[in-house]
């Protein structure tokens, strides 16, 4: 392949060209880095002898911290209603391909948290996918996540079948605001590592990413409702 | 790329990489040395009989902790062991990091011994869990600095089968 200068410098003062990419990479970089710096050094893990299903347990860890901040990226795009502001199209393709990537990442995250389990104590725990509060606090946490997937997949389905349902199909969309809320109530419960290391800044960040995109759909909410003098 | 090409990269790449880790989890030879020794309840009892020092880490959330624990246990979660001195559990004999099914437990076992703590092992029997299946004793409520824990423990210690209410087989 060959490069020339000119190219170059169009591609870079051209956003649209890179800025998806960069993107894409950071939403994978933040919580692989964020991780690896929380899990420490895994090398002995491969030879060594570990217990069943330590290793699954730190990947569901992995995948959990992928779906807050994919899902974190997913609600600032919503809520900040670019699609509509700029009515740029590619804002929805974006939606969607996020939106179908953080389901997977949260269903990943839930099924390997419950193989890890499995693994753990020599038998399937499918319980763990039931939101039970009834018995004491961890499985109140676990629940809270259970009721937060079980409520997002309702989200997505409703997302999914917008075209034929429009209005049903929008305010059931919105059930990924109490969602978020509980995958935060989750996560800071019992996300041992969610509370040190880089882990707070990320959370940090990303709690101001979506407030900044709420804050941006009010400011030009309101402007938009503001009549024009003279009018 | 597309955003789809992203999507289904990382799908791809997410399957792919938990494939190999459950494969590297159904391959593991038995033959490796363990990365944290595991010790057996019988084991850590016959250290509380003999008298010497056993010191257990709950690694779970406070809230969990006060729930339910192991006599005498301390509570020490994954990001509080990164700003702990070693001095502080002393010289043990036996320092055993538990959790419920000791997923975490095993985390904070190995930031322990990272930590330069000695002889951090991890439950045999697995976790918590484990320890109640038995029939071991377990304390609730606030935790208190008192011998009454550790005289439990050593009176089970001492007659195990009266403990744990099974008889000999």
């Amino acid at each position: 392949m060959h490069w020339k200068v000119e190219d170059l410098k169009a591609r870079v003062a051209d956003p649209r060209a890179w800025l998806p990419s960069v993107l894409a990479a950071t939403l994978v970089a933040v919580p692989v880095i964020t991780w690896m710096g929380s899990v420490g050094n895994l090398v002995p893990y491969l030879y060594h002898q570990v217990p069943d299903g330590q290793l699954v347990y730190l990947v569901a860890k992995l995948a959990g911290l992928a779906a807050l901040v994919l899902m974190s990226v997913q609600l600032a795009i919503g809520l900040s209603g670019l699609a509509r502001v700029t009515a740029e199209r590619n804002w929805y393709r974006v939606h969607r391909g996020l939106g179908i990537a953080t389901f997977a990442t949260v269903l990943l995250h839930a099924v390997l948290f419950a193989s890890a389990a499995s693994l753990r104590s020599h038998s399937l725990l499918l319980g763990y996918f039931w939101p039970d509060f009834s018995q004491g606090y961890y499985r109140s946490m676990i629940a809270v996540g259970a009721l937060a997937l079980i409520v997002l997949a309702l989200a997505f389905i409703a997302a999914m079948l917008r075209g034929r349902f429009p209005r049903i199909a929008a305010l059931l969309h919105r059930l990924v605001l109490p969602v978020y809320a509980l995958v935060w109530i989750h996560s800071l419960t019992i996300g041992s590592e969610s509370r040190m290391g880089l882990m707070p800044y990320v959370y940090g960040l990303l709690a101001m990413l979506v407030a900044a995109a709420f804050a941006y759909r009010i400011v030009v909410t309101a402007q938009r409702a503001k009549p024009k003098i003279g009018s | 790329m597309t955003t789809r090409t992203w999507v289904l990269a990382l799908a791809t790449a997410s399957l792919l990489f938990s494939g190999a880790i459950l494969f590297h989890q159904g391959s593991k030879g038995r033959s490796r040395p363990p990365l944290i020794p595991a010790a057996s309840a019988q084991e850590v009892l016959r250290y509380v009989r003999e008298g010497k020092r056993v010191v257990f880490v709950d690694a779970r959330e406070s809230a969990e902790f006060r729930e339910e624990r192991i006599p005498g246990a301390i509570n020490l979660t994954l990001r509080e062991v990164r700003s702990l001195d070693p001095a502080e559990l002393g010289d043990p004999a036996l320092v055993i990091a538990y959790c419920i099914k000791d997923l975490r437990g095993y985390e904070v076992a190995r930031a322990l011994d990272h930590a330069g703590v000695r002889n951090v092992h991890t439950f045999a029997e697995i976790g918590f869990q484990g320890w109640k299946k038995l029939g071991l004793p377990t304390e609730k409520g606030a935790p208190v600095v008192s011998a009454a824990p550790s005289r439990v423990l050593a009176a089970c210690a001492a007659d195990v089968e009266q403990c744990t209410g099974r008889s000999r087989t």
